[in-house]
């Protein structure tokens, strides 16, 4: 399983939680194996990173295109936190 | 009846076949054998077998030498007139000159000719065509009938006393017919029985405020010109003329069958001593005491600490699978049936059910029931398992009792099964089981044979000391059931005595109190056994009018108390299925269908009711005419078999519903018709699946016209699971799926695209492909009707077609769908649809088509500034050019697909990109390659491109000369299935397969 980027933005503010939206689409994202594992939207809330977890970023694509949720770049990415 | 000169002949057992000859005979006309076939034996296995037989029979029966009444060809049956006398054809010519110009004599004689129903006892209510022909056929000569009484009741107006024997039999025949019972009433009143007159008014009243039908105020008006007041209905008690005859009570004893009394006690002590199992087979004809001496064995292991279980199939409840089980294992006490048993009893005991009860099947209830039987033998020997009346079993309880006998060879367990012999060709199950069982040598026979003249007059001396037995038993010939009937009747004999068993009874019961007759009928319409309470809700008795009513009928021996096995409710029972059927053929074709139509809705009303009383709706609502509830009772019905395994059942209420569904109007008769099908499909694959999608189609297609888009829904379920045997998503996963669309849709169009759009998802991931066929159904169905054309749409089913190898089809789906993107100005759809037309083309070898079409895929995959698109064109447009410029640029695309992380892309590229290695002679790079798509497409668990890069490295293997490689992958191929994956891969795999002996490699 990879982590999956997703880079989004907004022309409007983004009034929903993107939780709840990702919610609409669980079958969906069952359906690619993949788990939405967190959102950061940005303050003016135009601007979004999900993180999923994924087989692949085709899926991740092929998911949001089909859930109807914009995207502008896709990635797969390594995961690297501060050592204690 | 059926005669030759003055000899009357002994009709066969079978009823099937009885209702054959009465069929050829009254239609009087040649029919083709398959029409034969499916009116009498559409469940058989063989119904050309089962028409052979009959037909053999009746050959034997009517035949005679220079007469042929039954012609047969390969393919007609007819029954030729010639030389023999049909009574309804006499009366029909007669009537057909008018009434009025026939003698009053000739009116009289013709009356004679109706000496109880018309077509008695044929009732085949599981067979509608033939049981619709049979009322209509018995409503005619109902007709006829009343036709000739009334005409004589007129006739005879100056004669009351002549005038009222037909009078009072016109109200037996037509008991709704208001005028005649007011003429009945008057007529007895001017005969001077005040007494019966105020009967019949009651009687009439009470009929009408039963069964709900209208009054025409006639009978009222009658009573009042009489000057009478209705009194309040005497009790049976006061009505009863006289106590009921010391001869109705039942023989306390068991008389004579000496030596099959032993053999059964013998049977019982071996199985204990030996410690075997044995099967008893007790066989004789309607009345010979097979169920007396089965109690009997039943109360001698119970005196030897054994464990009984008994039950017993009844005519009217093949419907109800396991009936006869259910009743018998829930005669035991709860302690005796563990926890765990009890869970995987449950779909049978729901009461059994615990809150982890595990998933059933049909192996897990059988081994609960041997394991049940098992751990019985041992604490409590011996078991003795009775099952009467086994010629009506239904197929699952058959099934059930050959494997609890198989399992139960060596443990102190005795079957004892009792049939008579003569209908049992109607039950191909039990009589499969029996020969089985037969072949196998442990069946012991033992068939009744007639009392002596000593046994019968034993017999007779238990209920009537004072008569001489031996014309009893002249009269009898040596049948118990009948000797004591005889011996009953003998303190009211008149000239003319009962000829026949049923007669004997019917006579019995002419001679009991209304109210009594009346419970008696409602009994016999009920079924064999009935509880109080439902006759409580159906009589416009009060509680202890009922309750005597009951009493008379016990002590005139027609019913006895039974306790019900659930031990709920206080029952009654027939004493003989003899008694019931006199009493259900008395009561006139207009009334039993009353009766039946209360009971129907009686049993719909009730709430909480145990699920098993659908098959019993089914039963009642199909007699009384009433096609909507009958059919939604055999949905349910159907369901409840399905639940229980009983797919013979499921299948035959499917059936049966279906006939009852064909009469509704819309959208009802859509609807019915879909949940039938999907229940009979469900327990049985259709045999012409091309056909029955077709049907399908139809009622989809016509569900979603009424806008009945959940039935509309169900059709394109049942019509994918038709085109895919297989699904791996379940049911919950699926509903949860449809929400989230209805969630995320606006309108309707986006809906219909949002199905399309799931649908073409699965397709591509190749998951739960019924499921996405039956979205892509409806979502093409509903946007014709909404007049969309969605290229998403056209796509799925493209997809879906081309993974089923149906390729042209598949080829004009991608490119209708290419131009529908187009349209819509839809850049990546038109993308898919292309790249999904360059793949069909590349398997299909055309690469010259697919080079073209790539480039053109080139340049819209270069317009998309992100993602896989562009270099997956560049790869597929390098393989279909298959050039070496073209294919040194392969690398440079797969790095772009591996920055995009599109493995599934990824993965197709290298296949052919290692196919192409392969051609060239490079298996180093081939295998590579291959190796890395196999590592992409598992990850992503795509079936297809697994087995696509594994049947690459297959022939890899071989080109390197590695063996132990080659055995691998092929033995990886063997676990890769090939069942779910696309037809192209299929074709490769098959290739592949073919060369699988690595010593000769082409």
């Amino acid at each position: 399983m990879e982590y999956v980027i997703v880079e989004r933005s907004f022309d409007e503010p983004l009034l929903v939680d993107p939780i709840d939206l990702a919610k609409k689409g669980a079958s969906c994202m069952e359906m690619h194996n993949m788990r939405y594992l967190r959102a950061y939207l940005s303050s003016d809330k135009k601007r979004m990173i999900c993180v999923f977890e994924a087989p692949d970023a085709e899926s991740v694509r092929i998911a949001n295109r089909q859930l109807n949720m914009p995207f502008e770049r896709v990635w797969t990415a390594t995961l690297h936190e501060p050592r204690e | 009846m059926v005669a030759r000169g003055s000899e009357r002949l002994e009709l066969p057992p079978s009823k099937k076949t009885r209702a054959l000859l009465a069929y050829l005979s009254v239609t009087n006309r040649s029919h083709r054998r398959d029409r034969l076939c499916s009116l009498l034996w559409d469940v058989a296995d063989d119904p050309r077998g089962a028409l052979r037989w009959s037909l053999s029979k009746l050959r034997t029966l009517v035949n005679e030498s220079g007469a042929e009444h039954i012609v047969s060809t390969r393919d007609s049956v007819r029954f030729d007139q010639n030389g023999s006398y049909i009574d309804i054809f006499a009366i029909k010519r007669k009537l057909a000159q008018g009434v009025e110009s026939v003698s009053t004599d000739e009116l009289e004689d013709l009356v004679k000719e109706f000496r109880g129903e018309f077509l008695e006892g044929l009732e085949l209510s599981d067979f509608h065509d033939f049981q619709a022909w049979c009322v209509a056929e018995r409503e005619e000569a109902r007709s006829f009938h009343t036709k000739l009484l009334s005409t004589l009741v007129d006739r005879f107006q100056s004669q009351p006393e002549k005038a009222l024997l037909y009078a009072r039999t016109l109200v037996q025949v037509d008991p709704l017919n208001e005028r005649a019972r007011a003429t009945l009433v008057h007529l007895l009143v001017r005969t001077g029985h005040r007494r019966e007159a105020e009967q019949q008014y009651q009687a009439g009243s009470r009929l009408l405020a039963e069964l709900g039908s209208e009054s025409t105020g006639e009978l009222r008006e009658a009573w009042r010109e009489l000057g009478e007041r209705p009194r309040k209905t005497a009790s049976p008690e006061e009505q009863t003329e006289s106590p009921p005859p010391r001869a109705g009570t039942q023989p306390k004893r068991l008389v004579g069958r000496r030596v099959e009394r032993a053999r059964l006690l013998a049977a019982l002590d071996d199985a204990v001593a030996k410690r075997r199992e044995s099967v008893l087979w007790v066989t004789g004809e309607p009345g010979l005491g097979k169920t007396r001496i089965l109690t009997e064995l039943a109360h001698a292991a119970s005196d030897r600490g054994g464990t009984v279980l008994d039950g017993c199939a009844y005519e009217a409840e093949t419907g109800r699978p396991y009936g006869p089980w259910v009743d018998a294992l829930r005669r035991l006490p709860a302690v005796a049936v563990g926890k765990t048993i009890g869970s995987d009893l449950a779909p049978l005991l729901p009461e059994l059910a615990h809150d982890e009860t595990p998933e059933n099947s049909r192996d897990r209830l059988f081994g609960a029931v041997v394991e049940l039987v098992a751990s019985r033998a041992h604490s409590a020997p011996p078991v003795l398992l009775v099952l009467d009346d086994i010629h009506w079993l239904d197929e699952a309880s058959a099934s059930l009792l050959h494997y609890v006998v198989r399992m139960n060879r060596h443990r102190p367990v005795v079957v004892a099964l009792a049939a008579r012999d003569g209908e049992l060709p109607d039950n191909e199950p039990v009589q499969s089981v029996v020969r089985s069982l037969r072949h196998e040598r442990i069946l012991e026979e033992i068939s009744l044979e007639p009392l002596s003249q000593d046994e019968t007059a034993e017999l007779v001396r238990e209920v009537a000391p004072n008569v001489d037995p031996k014309p009893i038993f002249e009269e009898s010939a040596g049948n118990p059931l009948f000797a004591l009937e005889v011996a009953r009747s003998l303190p009211h004999r008149q000239d003319d005595p009962p000829q026949t068993l049923t007669e004997l009874v019917r006579d019995r019961f002419d001679r009991l109190p209304p109210e009594a007759g009346d419970v008696l009928r409602w009994g016999a319409v009920l079924g064999h056994t009935f509880s109080v309470r439902r006759l409580n809700e159906l009589t416009s008795m009060d509680l202890d009018g009922l309750v005597s009513a009951l009493e008379v009928l016990e002590r005139h021996a027609l019913i006895r108390a039974e306790q019900s096995s659930n031990e709920t409710e206080d029952g009654y029972t027939f004493t003989h299925e003899v008694v019931r059927r006199a009493v259900y053929a008395e009561i006139s074709e207009p009334r039993r269908r009353l009766m039946h139509l209360r009971i129907a809705q009686a049993l719909v009303a009730l709430e909480g009711a145990d699920e098993s009383v659908v098959a019993e709706i089914a039963h009642h609502a199909a007699i009384a005419g009433e096609a909507a509830v009958a059919a939604r009772a055999c949905v349910s019905a159907g369901r409840r078999c399905l639940r229980l395994f009983a797919n013979t059942e499921a299948e035959s209420l499917a059936r049966r519903g279906m006939r009852y569904a064909e009469k509704l109007r819309d959208p009802d008769r859509t609807k019915l018709l879909l949940e039938l099908t999907q229940i009979s499909f469900a327990a049985n694959r259709p045999p012409n699946p091309e056909e029955a999608a077709k049907t399908i189609e139809e009622l989809a297609e016509r569900a979603l016209d009424h806008g009945c888009l959940e039935h509309a829904r169900l059709g394109f379920t049942i019509l994918s699971y038709l085109r895919w045997e297989r699904g791996d998503w379940s049911d919950a996963r699926r509903q949860t799926l449809r929400a989230e669309l209805v969630s995320r849709s606006g309108d309707e169009k986006e809906h219909v695209v949002a199905m399309a759009e799931a649908a073409r998802c699965l397709a591509i991931i190749e998951r739960d492909l019924p499921q996405a066929e039956a979205l892509a159904l409806e979502a093409g169905a509903r946007s014709a009707r909404l007049g969309i054309e969605s290229a998403t749409i056209v796509d799925a089913q493209g997809m879906l077609r081309l993974h089923r190898g149906e390729l042209d089809e598949a080829s004009r789906l991608f490119q209708h769908a290419r131009t529908l993107s187009r349209r819509d100005g839809d850049r990546l759809g038109e993308f898919q649809a292309l790249e999904h037309l360059i793949t069909l083309e590349l398997d299909r070898k055309r690469y010259d088509n697919a080079c073209a079409l790539s480039t053109e895929l080139v340049k819209i995959g270069e317009k998309f500034r992100e993602g896989s698109e562009a270099p997956f064109a560049h790869a597929l447009s390098a393989y279909a050019r298959g050039d070496d410029e073209a294919l040194g640029n392969l690398d440079e695309a797969f790095d772009e697909l591996r920055a995009a992380d599109a493995k599934h892309r990824l993965a197709y590229a290298l296949t052919r990109a290692a196919h192409v290695d392969l051609l060239h002679g490079d298996a180093v790079r081939a295998r590579t390659r291959a190796t890395e798509a196999h590592r992409a497409a598992s990850s992503l668990g795509r079936p297809s491109e697994i087995a696509m890069a594994r049947i690459t490295l297959t022939r890899v293997a071989q080109q390197l000369k590695d063996k132990e490689g080659f055995k691998r992958h092929i033995d990886e191929l063997r676990v890769d299935a090939l069942d779910g994956v696309s037809a192209y891969v299929r074709e490769a795999g098959a290739i592949s397969s073919r060369k699988r002996r690595f010593a000769r490699p082409r």
